[in-house]
């Protein structure tokens, strides 16, 4: 019965807009009409429930709508430009009578988004809903889909823990693999002269480092032979980075930060040296990281920690993919006793 | 998984290692409605839910693998951008489960979905998937002209001509001399011949 009031009031009060919609929805041939009658009893009730009418008031709310104090009517104008709200959001939706609960959900969601905001009038909540158009639902979705990843339950984080030494293992693969394609480095001289190009690459087998003076930038890649000197990995003792390099240390060397931040060398025999000097920043990581796990140490870059969130993520989301909506409890649930026998039936039907 | 159910525990096994048989406590286990297919030693069992889900679900699955090959191959540019469309579709995907799309977004969200899916799996050289409505026909239920029809339909859509996956043994055969056939009325005044034969000598066996 309230329902048919609330009709009665807005084809009186808001004639225009009445018609507007009678005429709009009548007059559509492609099975997108809304439903005046239907979305006007829906509509009511949603609105009822929403704002708990017929319920008993509770003593320890404290929300209450400075708007519903400001007419006579308000209840009625509140279904009116809901009524509309409810017409405008179908259209944007494109929806056809199927939808039609769909279409109650995202107007249940633009009002109850608009009444937190407590609006001082019918106006201002209005223009609350102006804002509030289906588009921004969706955004607003969607944000609330990308935090829905932030995983922090126990489950969750004890299968990172599990996975991430098979991903840290994939990056010392690429990072392995990357030294051996091998990288041009320039010499620096303290002369200032024109820059003197070298190449270093790791042997397939891991096993020696190949390196060798090249007379210009090379084309594609440089094959071992060319390469004159060797270093055998096993030789290596330590890997040095940044200013403790000898030659950072050097008195004519080129002390600007960004050099000192690329710049790492190779101990090997005790006190001899092999200074490099990475031409930016990912190949200084890569090749840290590489000699650092040939020598069993750990990989410590920033493209490490990068890498791994970037790889390591993704895999969680793929082995939860069919988790997608269940709810994983926070400890694991205790497991029954033993089955009495393991005589287990198939049913065929 | 597939189950026995007996006094709070289920039998059954784990996809990836299905000749490995054991038993599940019962609180362990969520349920998920499925349609089974031919019944016993050999069924396939398929969950209730749109195709387009368990498309996407079997295909990030397998991509997620090539994925992280790409990583250590260093192909960094394909890594991105695989990586770019896979979030995409992850995204999708929920937007599918939660079922709160409309018919007409469904269809747009679905065409997308397609898109990204046929996009991806020629980026890494995955056969060409014939679509009916973008939803993946099964090749056991249609006829075999029908198929090659759809996939020439896919194939002129944008996408370069790429072996088949998964079809019967015995259409195969049929498919390829068919797809071989069909290059002879491309708009290509070369011969598109040899590129297309190249392609699929791999593939017979």
């Amino acid at each position: 019965m309230l329902a048919l009031d609330n009709m009665l009031y807005f084809a009186r009060h808001h004639q225009d807009a009445y018609i507007r919609i009678v005429l709009e929805n009548s007059s559509r041939e492609d099975k997108h009409e809304c439903p005046f009658g239907r979305s006007s009893i829906e509509l009511t009730k949603m609105l009822c429930e929403i704002l708990k009418v017929g319920e008993l008031p509770s003593e320890n709310c404290h929300d209450f709508h400075p708007m519903f104090f400001t007419h006579d009517r308000s209840f009625e104008e509140f279904f009116c430009i809901c009524i509309q709200l409810l017409n405008k959001t179908w259209k944007e939706m494109r929806a056809t009578s199927e939808d039609f609960n769909k279409v109650m959900q995202v107007v249940r969601e633009q009002i109850m988004r608009a009444l937190t905001l407590k609006p001082n009038s019918l106006d201002q909540f209005k223009s609350r809903l102006q804002n509030l158009s289906y588009t921004e639902i969706l955004k607003i979705r969607q944000s609330e889909r990308m935090n829905q990843e932030d995983f922090q339950s126990r489950p969750i984080l004890e299968l990172r823990e599990k996975i991430q030494p098979e991903i840290m293992e994939l990056i010392k693969q690429q990072r392995l693999n990357r030294l051996c394609d091998g990288t041009c480095f320039r010499k620096i001289s303290s002369r200032r002269r024109q820059d003197k190009f070298w190449y270093c690459r790791l042997s397939p087998n891991h096993k020696v480092l190949h390196y060798g003076d090249l007379e210009e930038s090379p084309q594609g890649e440089v094959p071992h032979d060319s390469l004159q000197d060797k270093l055998p990995v096993a030789d290596i003792k330590a890997v040095i980075t940044g200013k403790d390099c000898p030659h950072m240390k050097e008195k004519g060397a080129l002390k600007q930060n960004k050099v000192l931040e690329l710049a790492f060398s190779v101990l090997y025999e005790s006190d001899e040296y092999l200074n490099f000097i990475a031409p930016d920043k990912h190949e200084y990581c890569v090749w840290t990281d590489g000699l650092n796990a040939l020598l069993g140490k750990e990989m410590t870059s920033d493209y490490t920690k990068s890498d791994m969130d970037t790889l390591l993520s993704m895999e969680m989301k793929l082995r939860l993919l069919d988790l997608e909506n269940i709810q994983i409890p926070e400890a694991p649930p205790p497991i029954p006793k033993e089955p009495s026998n393991y005589d287990f039936v198939y049913d065929c039907n | 998984m597939a189950f026995f159910v007996s006094a709070g525990w289920f039998r059954g096994f784990i996809l990836k290692n299905p000749n490995v048989k054991g038993i599940f406590p019962s609180s362990y286990i969520h349920l998920k409605n499925a349609h089974v297919k031919n019944k016993g030693q050999f069924e396939t069992v398929i969950p209730v839910e749109d195709s387009v889900i368990t498309e996407m679900t079997s295909t990030l699955r397998d991509w997620g693998a090539m994925w992280k090959q790409l990583y250590v191959k260093n192909e960094g540019d394909l890594f991105h951008r695989l990586w770019h469309v896979m979030n995409e579709i992850l995204d999708l995907r929920r937007q599918v489960l939660v079922g709160s799309l409309t018919h007409d977004r469904m269809r747009d969200v679905k065409q997308h979905i397609t898109a990204r899916l046929d996009w991806g799996n020629e980026q890494l050289c995955l056969d060409l998937v014939p679509r009916r409505e973008f939803s993946m026909v099964d090749p056991d239920e249609i006829s075999v002209t029908e198929l090659y029809r759809l996939t020439i339909a896919a194939s002129r859509g944008g996408v370069s001509a790429v072996p088949k996956r998964g079809e019967p043994r015995d259409s195969r055969q049929l498919l390829d001399a068919c797809f071989t056939a069909s290059s002879f009325d491309t708009q290509s005044s070369q011969f598109p011949l040899p590129p297309l034969t190249r392609n699929f000598t791999t593939h017979f066996e």
